[in-house]
């Protein structure tokens, strides 16, 4: 067998190896005096890692803290949550308003560019014809020039 | 004695129905290890008191989508994780907090002989003296009794990359350990 990973060697100390493989290992160990020396390292490095213990302090009370606020939120009804994530609503707001404020402004320039253009380019013949723009007719036949020009083209 | 009987997914489903007993029980089973490894990460009781309040205020507030795919304690300790390290980055980026960590860390758990306790000063400067995802990760590991594939949903980093971490972290530790080897036994 081929020695252990430094993985599994961290893993067999720590008792965390899966049954099967922590049974192929420990045979390994029994003859492998490389890999048992690596494995004391890793056991003496676990070891004095455990001295360093945590004790939480005895006063502190999540529930009662975590509860208190939970019924001073709920007493609001959910106003701190919402003062909390005012300043989101605030941008979301701004942009949609900016938005909306940019299409407005764009879409208004693009309408009063067309009409002067529209007027500029009515044809000679139709004022040659008597049918300025705004007659009813005049419309009728650029309508029906439009028409046969686009069954022509087919 | 009921809300005892009941698992952390029960208690989560009634925690979302409304049920504040039911955050209450969740903060009694969970609360030391919370805070334990908060304390761990950013090495400050005011702190580690502060998250774990916020974790348990997150619970409540998720706890009507909340669906029992993972273990509810690494779920938990991705809330944990994620709010202390949020925290870490404010006061990295805060010079004053930066120093009120480094004076308030002494932490009275380490026992009253003297040579204990030093040892364990010197264990968690060791700790603290890894490379940031090192330290995280033999926290997670070594004192929080995660596994890889735990501590990888916890961090976010591939199983691959929990392992390497762990090894380097063991690895450098038991150089800079050496000379206690004797002294924990």
């Amino acid at each position: 067998m081929e020695h252990a990973k430094e993985i599994e060697l961290i893993e067999l100390v720590a008792k965390r190896l899966e049954p099967d493989r922590e049974k192929t290992l420990l045979a390994h160990l029994k003859d492998c005096p490389a890999c048992r020396r690596r494995i004391e390292d890793v056991r003496g490095t676990w070891d004095i890692l455990g001295a360093w213990e945590v004790r939480p302090t005895a006063n502190f009370d999540a529930i009662e803290r975590a509860c208190a606020y939970g019924r001073a939120e709920a007493a609001s009804g959910g106003l701190v949550i919402r003062l909390a994530r005012i300043g989101t609503v605030l941008r979301v707001a701004a942009t949609i308003i900016l938005t909306m404020l940019v299409g407005y402004v764009g879409g208004r320039r693009s309408l009063g560019g067309a009409s002067p253009r529209a007027e500029a380019e009515t044809p000679q013949y139709v004022s040659v014809l008597g049918l300025e723009a705004g007659q009813s007719l005049s419309s009728l036949l650029l309508q029906d020039d439009e028409v046969s020009g686009g069954e022509g083209q087919s | 004695m009921e809300n005892q009987s009941c698992s952390d997914a029960e208690l989560m489903a009634r925690l979302g129905r409304g049920d504040l007993a039911a955050l209450g029980a969740l903060a009694e089973r969970h609360q030391n290890r919370v805070l334990s490894l908060a304390f761990r990460l950013l090495g400050d009781w005011h702190k580690a008191e502060d998250i774990t309040q916020e974790t348990f205020l997150r619970l409540r507030q998720a706890a009507h989508k909340y669906e029992p795919q993972a273990r509810f304690t690494t779920w938990l300790y991705r809330i944990v994780h994620n709010l202390s390290m949020d925290q870490r980055r404010k006061a990295t980026r805060d010079p004053v907090s930066l120093d009120t960590m480094q004076t308030e860390q002494e932490d009275p758990a380490a026992g009253d002989v003297p040579e204990r306790r030093e040892l364990a000063r010197q264990v968690r400067d060791a700790v603290n003296g890894l490379a940031e995802r090192q330290r995280r990760a033999i926290i997670l590991h070594r004192y929080e009794g995660l596994s890889h594939v735990e501590i990888s949903e916890v961090t976010g980093w591939s199983k691959s990359a929990v392992e390497s971490l762990l090894v380097r972290a063991y690895e450098n530790l038991r150089k800079k350990l050496a000379e206690y080897k004797d002294f924990a036994r």
